[in-house]
């Protein structure tokens, strides 16, 4: 009976053994670094080291410690009673995509973390979609400490262009709105028939319209903006042109990104206009004429010299009159015949106009009748 | 039976009706044919006047202007054909180069020897109503160039004056159109030999010296179909008491203020020097007894008028025709 005892303990004891060892032993869990909080179903049951007893089953605990990734953690009954969980810090979570500037938003509550490219610094995974105009939707889980790189997927009848440009850096901006998009290199996705502009200070603007059969690179050689420096001489001076502001003296260097026309000036000369562009030679000269002054003189002298009509007298013979343009001038004086001269820049620099004295009609008595009478 | 041949009484009535206008147009008839008879005897009868002249030309207006030296003022007086003045006048640009009036010797006479004649001038109106004998304007404006070389200048407030002075003595009423010069015949007798003048105001020109020598060649300034030459008569006879027939007219006529200062004017001596050296019209205290006693004189132009002399024989050839004077006028009433 002993024996039997004996075989039906020790049988017993056989089949029961693993479950008595395995289902009473005592759980530790430990961390690197100690002091993580131990949650379970939200609620913070303590802190590592943590020493509990589990029979059965299994159970989920969270570790949260400050600066450090939160850990979850199941920890079965048949698992190893000791865990030395080690904690990892929290880095930065990069998140790249193509093209750049994208929204990148929690999905929990809707809060936009950032635009792409984006570092982050994340102590547990979260869900986020990645949106941006022209492009597909992406949702995604990001995880702490992870570097992601998306390419987004464009939209029906939009394109994807990595546009480059050399130098790199130049803004691009929709032509039609107006607002700066991006900067190269960038992947752009617009609809098709979108025109942009590429803007580098100190460089002429570039363009180009996507279309469907646009590369998906397409490299723009940005051209410097040419400078001009007009020169004259000394002392002449730069307008804009058709009555501009005064712009500078002479030497005058200038951006010129598009045809321009400048007016230069100097008293006693003929302003003269020059338009320019970026083809134009870095270095102008103009040449400016003098405006000659033309002496009128009257034979005789003291003829009164006046506009055409005689509607502003301009003074008495001789007289020095600034012939800028072609002009008629009205000479009159008593007693002789008016003169209408016309001198512009081309006359002589001295005019000689010989007055003719006006004429009288002549009664010429060819005799006095010396009659044959007598007195009656 | 007999009644057959009897008209009756209302047959008798339509013949007596039909005689009677039958005699009625008749009488009708015979006065209108009477009428016009003696309408036409009329028109025929257009009386030709022997005593008054023209010639065959068109209507001649003159300028009449006085210019005057410097020097002294004397006075000379031109009729310029208004045409050519007209046409100078017309041009209104500037003129830078003279143009010529060439003025013939016999239309420029010393101011003295033109108030001579003026009262024998009556300046009528031309076709258009302008006067045929107009002071110049000061439209036309020329220099006068004497024979001499001596200056003359235009004096067109004198031109203005004289004519509106002189030829208000107009004897007859103002509806006078035509031009007249009213001329008189006189025969002097030299060593046994007659000589003829035709005497015009003041001035007796000896026939045929004057026309020869240019002496009435103011005259053509008249020449035209609306200026006539009036013949007031022959001065050769009158009373031997008198100075000539006017002085003897205006004496028998009771203008004995006239007739004496028509005799001082004659007695004068040196007085052709005298009215050579007149320079002003004064009508009122005139050199000239014919202008200054207007009154006196048209009326002896009347009288003349009235008595309506023919002139005699050499008239016509010595005067008139060589001028070409030589049509009577027709003396019809409303064109006077």
């Amino acid at each position: 009976m002993k024996k039997f005892f004996k075989i039906i303990f020790v049988r017993l004891g056989v089949l029961f053994l693993p479950i008595i060892f395995s289902g009473c032993a005592s759980f530790e869990l430990e961390t690197f670094p100690e002091k993580a909080e131990i949650y379970e179903a939200e609620e913070k049951i303590g802190e590592t080291p943590y020493r509990f007893e589990q029979f059965s089953g299994e159970r989920k605990f969270t570790l949260k410690k400050s600066g450090y990734v939160e850990k979850e953690l199941t920890i079965s009954s048949l698992g190893e009673k000791d865990s030395n969980i080690k904690l990892e810090k929290v880095k930065k979570t990069t998140l790249n995509t193509v093209p750049t500037d994208v929204r990148v938003i929690r999905t929990r509550d809707s809060v936009e973390l950032g635009r792409t490219s984006l570092s982050l610094p994340l102590f547990k995974p979260e869900v986020v979609v990645l949106e941006k105009e022209g492009y597909k939707s992406y949702p995604l889980t990001l995880e702490p400490n992870q570097t992601y790189r998306i390419d987004m997927e464009p939209l029906e009848g939009f394109k994807s262009v990595y546009f480059l440009t050399t130098p790199s850096g130049a803004e691009i901006s929709d032509r039609s709105v107006g607002d700066i998009i991006s900067k190269t290199p960038s992947l752009v996705s617009a609809q098709e028939g979108t025109e942009f502009e590429f803007n580098l200070k100190g460089y002429q603007p570039s363009f180009y319209m996507i279309n469907k059969r646009s590369p998906d690179r397409v490299f723009v050689e940005l051209i410097p903006v040419p400078k001009v420096t007009i020169d004259s001489l000394f002392g002449a001076e730069i307008f804009g042109a058709a009555g501009g502001e005064k712009l500078g003296g002479v030497p005058y260097t200038e951006l010129i990104k598009e045809v321009r026309a400048f007016e230069i000036k100097k008293s006693g000369y003929y302003p003269k206009t020059v338009t320019v562009s970026p083809e134009s030679p870095s270095d102008i000269f103009v040449k400016l004429e003098p405006i000659p002054i033309k002496r009128i003189v009257t034979s005789p002298e003291g003829a009164i010299v006046a506009r055409i009509g005689q509607n502003e007298v301009l003074g008495i013979a001789p007289i020095n009159i600034l012939a800028g343009s072609e002009r008629l001038i009205e000479i009159s004086l008593d007693g002789y015949a008016k003169r209408v001269i016309g001198i512009g820049p081309d006359s002589p620099d001295e005019i000689t106009i010989e007055l003719q004295p006006l004429a009288k009609d002549r009664l010429v008595l060819e005799g006095i009748q010396n009659a044959t009478f007598e007195i009656y | 039976m007999i009644d057959k041949f009897i008209p009756s009484r209302d047959e008798q009535g339509i013949f007596e009706t039909f005689s009677d206008l039958a005699l009625c147009t008749l009488a009708i008839t015979l006065v209108m044919l009477s009428l016009l008879a003696t309408n036409i005897g009329q028109r025929i009868n257009i009386q030709i006047s022997e005593n008054q002249f023209n010639m065959d030309s068109a209507p001649l207006r003159s300028y009449f202007c006085i210019s005057e030296t410097l020097r002294d003022n004397s006075a000379l007086v031109h009729f310029l054909d208004a045409d050519v003045v007209d046409k100078l006048t017309a041009y209104k640009d500037t003129l830078t180069q003279s143009r010529i009036v060439t003025l013939p010797a016999g239309r420029t006479m010393t101011l003295g020897n033109f108030l001579l004649l003026a009262p024998a001038i009556v300046p009528g109106i031309d076709q258009n109503g302008l006067s045929t004998l107009s002071p110049l304007t000061d439209l036309w404006k020329a220099d006068v160039i004497s024979p001499q070389n001596e200056k003359f200048k235009i004096n067109l407030s004198a031109s203005q004056s004289a004519i509106k002075d002189l030829f208000p003595i107009r004897h007859l009423d103002e509806s006078l159109k035509r031009s007249r010069i009213y001329i008189e015949s006189l025969v002097k007798e030299y060593a046994g030999k007659e000589k003829y003048y035709v005497v015009i105001g003041h001035a007796a020109y000896p026939l045929p010296e004057a026309i020869e020598d240019g002496s009435l060649e103011w005259l053509r300034s008249f020449e035209s179909g609306t200026a006539d030459i009036y013949y007031l008569g022959d001065l050769t006879n009158y009373k031997n008491d008198y100075v000539n027939k006017r002085h003897q007219f205006f004496i028998e006529q009771g203008y004995i203020e006239c007739a004496m200062s028509y005799k001082d004017f004659k007695d004068q001596e040196n007085l052709k020097s005298k009215i050579n050296n007149i320079n002003n019209i004064f009508i009122n205290d005139s050199f000239f007894p014919l202008i200054k006693h207007s009154d006196a004189w048209n009326n002896y132009i009347n009288e003349q008028l009235i008595a309506d002399p023919d002139p005699p024989t050499w008239f016509y050839k010595e005067f008139l025709v060589p001028l070409g004077f030589d049509r009577m006028v027709m003396d019809i009433p409303e064109v006077k």
